[in-house]
This record gives C-alpha cells, sequence and structure tokens, in this order.
C-alpha cells in the first residue's frame, strides 16, 4: 500500500526537487531576471524574431503617472506588472464607455481616476517579487481565436510549455471560466488541459478553485463540447518558438506561456523561470521521468529538440484520438463512389470491405465504364492465365511483363501479384479517384473479372487507414 | 562543554530568560523549516510565525517566569483575531484610495492600535483586568505582524490569505506549546547542544528533494501508467 504511493516520486516532480534539482541547476540569475521582467522578456525576443504580444506604453515614475494621458490608449487593451508574480495585478480591458470609463472583462468599469490608483498600486510594488517598487505595462489585447470560442468564457486561453534543455517536456492549455471571470488562472477556478506534444491535442482536463484544490472535468460547463480532443491551433509553431524563446533568454528549465491571436496566431506573454507544477495534473502525467529522460541527451539542433519531445513525450494519445475524432466509422458492406478516368463521369457501387486484402480490386466491367478498357486491352494482349497454381508462376509473368505494362501504358501504374485460397493471380494496377462516405481518396486498384462474385469491388487494407470498419453498421 | 560556557554567562548576570530564549530560537526556526519543506504546510513568512510565538510566550510568561497558557489561548487568540479582523477591514476600505502604500499601512495600524484600547476598555468592563497587564511590546509584536498579513491579503486575496494566516497562527500556537514546557526548557539547558544537531537536522532538511508530505495529496489523483519494459517485444533466446 505505502509502496506504490512512496513510488510516485519517482516519476512526479515535486516542489523541493524543482527548486533544489532544476531552477538553481538550470537556470542562472540573469535568465531568471529576464524571465521575471517582462520588458527585458520582449526586448530579447524581439531580437530572435520571436512574436510577442505589443507594447502599447510602459509608465515607469510617478511623474509619468501624474501626466498620463488616457488618449493613447485605444479602445481596448491590457494593463499588467512589469515584474509581476503569478498572473497577479493583470487587468483586461475591453472597451471604453462614452464617458470614458474603462470596462474589463468582468464587467467592472474604472474611471480613468480609478485606473491610476490601480496603476499606483501597482508600482508600489503590490504585486510584483518581494514587494519591490515595479512599473506598469500597457499592451494590446490580444482577440483569441475563434477556435476556441465555445471553450472560454470571455478571457483568451493560454497555451504553456515546458522546455528542458531545449526539449518540450509537457505542454498545456488554461481555459477561462465563468467562475474564474475570464481569467487562465487555476488559482481563480480556470480549467485546464492537458496537451498531447506530438499532435498538440488536448487530453485531460482538471479545474482549479479559489482554495487550491483540484477537481476532474470532462465538459465545458453549460455545454454539450468535451475539452478533451481539441487541436491547439498553430501547434508546431508553438513549439518552435517555445524553444527559441528557452534558447534567446538562456533558461534551461522554463514555461514558455503564449496567447493565439486571430489574426496573428501564437505571440509570447509570458517566459516563467519557476514553473508550476500543476500542469502534471492537467496532464495525468508526471514530469520528473521526462526530465531525466532528458538531462544527459545530447540536443544537436532546435528541429532535433522539438523531435524528440514528441517522440519521447508525445503520441500517448495519438491513436486514442483519431479513433474517435479522425477516422470514419464504415459499414462491412459499403457504398463507393468511383470517379472516371476524365472525373466527368461517377459510379456508386457496393463494395465489400476486406480487411483481409492487402490491395483494392474492382471488376474489369466496371473499369471500362471508368474509361481504363485501353489499359484492359493491352493486358489482354498477353493472355495472361486468369489463375495459376503457384507463386512462382505468377513471378514468371510478372518479371516479364511488368517494366513493358507499366511503361507502355500511362494508366496502369503498377501491377499486383495476389495470392489467395481461389490460386494466385498477376493483375494490373490503375489510380482511381473516389470517394467513401463523403471522404475523398486515391485507390490504387487492381482490375479482374468479378462477373460471378457477389460484389463488383473490394476495398482493401491499403485504402482503409482513415476508416474503422463497424461489422454492426448498416447502409 | 556549551552547557559550561552558558552557565558562566548566568553566572557572570546574563537573564536565564535570554539564554532560553537564544536557544529556542534556532529550534523553533527549524520546525518552522521542517513543516514547510518536509511536510508541506504553507504559512506566510518564517518571521511571522516566529514573533508571532515570541508575543505568546511573552503574552502567557508571568514575572517569576512560570507560564499561563490559558492566558497566550484567551488573550493572545483574542488581539490576533480582533487585530487581523481591524485591519481586512480597513484594507477593503483604503483599497479604493489614491494613496501611497506606506501611508495606507500606517492609517490601518493607527486603526488597529485604537481597536486595542478599546479592546483593553472592554476587557475592563465586562471581564476583568488582567488584559491591562499584558506585556506591551508583545501587543506591538502582533500589531506589526498584521503588515506581513495584509500583504499576503492583497497578493493572494481573501480567501487563499486567511487560509494562510490561520496555518500561520496554528503554527505558531504549535511552537508556543513547545516552548511553554518545562521539561523541555530543562532539557534544552541542560544539553544545550541540541542547538547543534539542530544545524544538521538543517543541512539535511535543505538538500531534502522528496516530497513534501502535503504533494501525496496533492499528486494522488495521477494515475501513472505501469512501468514499460525496456523492449516491446522478447526476442527468442539464442541457441
Amino acid at each position: 500500500m505505502i509502496a506504490p504511493i512512496l513510488k510516485r516520486n519517482d516519476r512526479i516532480l515535486g516542489l523541493n526537487e524543482r527548486n533544489i534539482e532544476y531552477l538553481r541547476r538550470y537556470n542562472t540569475h540573469s535568465a531568471k531576471l529576464i524571465a521575471d521582467n517582462k520588458i527585458l522578456t520582449k526586448r530579447v525576443l524581439k531580437k530572435e524574431a520571436i512574436p510577442t504580444t505589443k507594447i502599447i506604453k510602459i509608465v515607469r515614475s510617478v511623474n509619468e503617472l501624474e501626466n498620463f494621458d488616457f488618449t493613447l490608449l485605444p479602445k481596448s487593451f491590457v494593463l499588467k506588472p512589469v515584474n509581476g508574480v503569478e498572473g497577479g495585478g493583470i487587468l483586461v480591458v475591453y472597451n471604453t464607455d462614452k464617458r470614458g470609463n474603462f470596462v474589463t472583462a468582468q464587467g467592472r468599469t474604472y474611471s480613468p481616476d480609478a485606473l491610476l490608483t490601480y496603476m499606483q498600486d501597482i508600482m508600489e510594488g503590490k504585486y510584483s517579487h518581494g514587494y519591490l517598487p515595479d512599473h506598469v505595462l500597457f499592451e494590446e489585447r490580444v482577440r483569441p481565436h475563434n477556435k476556441f470560442r465555445p471553450y472560454t468564457f470571455k478571457g483568451t486561453p493560454d497555451v504553456r510549455v515546458i522546455v528542458f534543455r531545449r526539449v518540450p517536456i509537457m505542454a498545456m492549455v488554461r481555459w477561462p471560466t465563468l467562475e474564474s471571470e475570464g481569467k487562465a488562472n487555476f488559482a481563480q477556478g480556470a480549467v485546464g488541459s492537458g496537451i498531447d506534444l506530438a499532435t498538440g491535442i488536448t487530453t485531460h482536463s482538471i479545474k482549479g478553485s479559489k482554495k487550491g484544490q483540484f477537481t476532474q472535468i470532462e465538459y465545458v460547463p453549460n455545454s454539450r463540447e468535451r475539452y478533451s480532443g481539441f487541436k491547439i491551433p498553430y501547434w508546431d509553431r508553438i513549439l518552435t518558438y517555445a524553444v527559441r524563446a528557452s534558447v534567446a533568454a538562456k533558461l534551461g528549465f522554463c514555461a514558455i506561456d503564449f496567447l493565439i491571436d486571430r489574426d496573428l496566431g501564437p505571440l509570447i506573454v509570458e517566459m516563467n523561470a519557476r514553473p508550476g507544477l500543476s500542469i502534471q495534473l492537467a496532464n495525468n502525467d508526471g514530469m520528473k521521468w521526462r526530465l531525466e529522460h532528458v538531462k544527459d541527451l545530447r540536443i544537436k539542433s532546435e528541429a532535433h529538440a522539438i523531435r524528440l519531445g514528441k517522440d519521447l513525450f508525445g503520441g500517448e494519445v495519438q491513436e486514442e484520438i483519431e479513433a474517435i475524432a479522425g477516422k470514419k466509422l464504415i459499414s462491412v458492406i459499403q457504398p463507393i463512389t468511383l470517379f472516371s478516368k476524365t472525373g466527368k463521369k461517377s459510379v456508386t457501387v457496393k463494395a465489400k470491405i476486406d480487411t483481409g486484402a492487402d490491395y483494392s480490386s474492382m471488376d474489369t466491367q466496371l473499369a471500362r465504364e471508368l474509361g481504363f478498357a485501353d489499359a484492359i486491352n493491352s493486358f489482354a494482349k498477353f493472355n495472361v492465365p486468369e489463375t495459376m497454381q503457384s507463386e512462382p508462376e505468377v513471378k514468371i509473368w510478372s518479371d516479364r511483363l511488368h517494366e513493358e505494362l507499366v511503361e507502355k501504358n500511362e494508366d496502369i501504374v503498377n501491377t499486383h501479384k495476389i495470392g489467395n485460397s481461389n490460386g494466385h493471380s498477376f493483375r494490373i494496377a490503375v489510380m482511381v479517384e473516389a470517394k467513401i462516405d463523403e471522404k475523398s481518396l486515391t485507390m490504387e486498384v487492381n482490375i479482374k473479372d468479378r462477373s460471378q462474385l457477389k460484389f463488383p469491388m473490394i476495398v482493401g487494407r491499403r485504402d482503409l487507414k482513415d476508416f474503422l470498419v463497424d461489422p454492426t453498421l448498416s447502409v | 562543554m556549551l552547557s559550561t560556557f552558558l552557565q558562566y554567562l548566568i553566572v557572570n548576570g546574563v537573564p536565564e530568560y535570554t539564554v532560553v530564549l537564544m536557544l529556542f530560537l534556532p529550534l523553533l526556526a527549524t520546525t518552522v523549516t521542517f513543516s514547510r519543506y518536509i511536510l508541506g504546510i504553507k504559512s506566510l513568512t518564517i518571521y511571522a510565525s516566529l514573533l508571532l510565538t515570541f508575543a505568546l510566550y511573552e503574552l502567557a510568561r508571568n514575572s517569576n517566569g512560570s507560564i499561563d497558557t490559558f492566558r497566550a489561548i484567551v488573550h493572545g487568540g483574542t488581539l490576533i483575531f480582533v487585530t487581523t479582523v481591524i485591519a481586512y477591514i480597513f484594507q477593503s476600505l483604503t483599497k479604493e484610495m489614491r494613496m501611497h502604500y506606506l501611508a495606507k499601512v500606517t492609517l490601518i495600524l493607527t486603526s488597529v492600535c485604537v481597536a486595542v484600547l478599546f479592546l483593553m476598555y472592554a476587557f475592563i468592563q465586562f471581564y476583568n483586568r488582567t488584559f491591562v497587564n499584558l506585556n506591551p511590546l508583545a501587543i506591538v509584536i502582533i500589531i506589526l505582524v498584521i503588515d506581513i498579513f495584509m500583504k499576503g491579503y492583497l497578493r493572494k486575496g481573501p480567501e487563499k490569505s486567511a487560509y494562510l494566516i490561520i496555518q500561520t497562527v496554528g503554527i505558531s500556537y504549535a511552537l508556543f506549546f513547545i516552548m511553554s514546557q518545562i521539561e523541555i526548557k530543562d532539557f534544552l539547558l541542560a544539553h544545550p547542544e541540541v542547538v547543534l544537531y539542530s544545524v544538521l537536522v538543517n543541512i539535511f532538511i535543505g538538500k531534502w528533494k522528496g516530497f513534501r508530505w502535503s504533494e501525496y495529496l496533492r499528486f494522488k489523483n495521477i494515475k501513472l501508467p505501469e512501468p514499460a519494459d525496456t523492449y516491446d517485444s522478447t526476442y527468442p533466446e539464442e541457441k
């Protein structure tokens, strides 16, 4: 009983180990300074041409605060402390009303005077590391990508990638909820979903609370949408920027936070030199074993680092998600629409889905209808027997005719050597455009006289990659 | 050897109380460290816990050196509770006001001081006069710790800071009870080298990389996969 509980420490990273083993060893003091200061962060990223949220204005002194010109501000903006801790003190202004008051995401209004008080609090160090005096930063507000709309309440979801020695280790997305008042912050009640590094698809989800507890969650509140199975847009770009940003700031172990803009794509909002550990809960997996895997690897390049992250730590849900979301369910006997060579004509037939066969095959008559008469005739000239007794016999025909057939007739793209319980045969194959259940595909189909058989066509394994066969389904 | 040294100090006029405090301080600090890194109990700063502990000890200490635990619980508890609540109220009242941080803090401290005076008045009227004789320095310490509480409130919000304050006060009371045991005090005076052992304990805690006890709870819902074999398939043995 005790042993498995104690063993969790083998895979999961705790605060003590994070502090001693990773933060001190892999993040230099100057790197931490860059990450803690949002303006320095932006400067470093800009040098490397990594996109970040745009600065509108910085207020550095009480004097600047007293003479602050509100007319310089656009209608919507984000105000934050330059050295803020744990996302504190961030104010998202959505709109400015007629009287010049600022309306926040939570529907609260701030008069210009109230906003000055707020800015003063920031400058007095209310939200900064060690309560030290701070500056105020005005940024352009990121308008969330449309794909996020069904999943979020008001605010913008925040995508976080943990990078260790350039390798992406773990990722999650935090969704603002009604309870979190549009903020993507666990401590306020936001939801977090783990992300499969290989595909950028969300996996497991948890919900934070103001008391600091986490609960599992599956559906978006008041909705039938699931948090899992969502593909984060621009996933590969996000990984690339995350790796580059960690290199630019010389952070060995860090969290890179992105917002995804409707037009501009992924933008880095923050780099964190002390990544939190809740991401492990969102991913339902520990981070420690991943870090230990990467510790001794020789990372050759940025592309290598990304590939390592994807291959080592991603893909655990790929099959699962694809099965649910990416593949079509079809029946054993399935209507299939075949397009003629010119594409002008189409024929719909009932095909047998044959997972025992490698290749798809169709009847000679059907092939003629689709415009492959020439190919059939040129093959017929050789009088190849319909069925043969042995594989070597087929091989002799294949060796003799394959090159000639493929070269002389442009419709013949290949020849197939087929063996089954009825004997062996040598057939020509053509390319056919087809549609199964609204999904278009290009098939390499061989031609055989099937006039004595029940179905004019069978679909083999090679053309079934994007489908799942459900024998109980009737079409 | 260490105890001879301490005896020398006491014989030459250093009050025993001072020596005891000097011995207790590292021990109590070690306890706070232990509760943070091994148990994972979150509190505000280590100073807040230690200051409150000593304030409670001062409140409970009679002039003859004996300890009145009841006074630490009732009087100390009332003081901490009332000052915190008053500070919370004034903090939220001044929240929207445009003024410098220190000015705000001073305003809050002033209100807390006035509240303490009224509290004494209330005790005289409705209870007894013991409150009037409380050690003034202890009261000042409690009032000043409020500043640490308020910083927590500003940063973490009312709910989480209340939780942290309760834990901090809880730790302080636990430390106070350790400190108020005469047996422990006598043991410390007889074996002051215990303090040196606390150095070893601190070095151990300082290098502790394992989970904090609270993290077993925090991560209990993570379902870890069964450890996979090194190879996907087993290879036939070579003959």
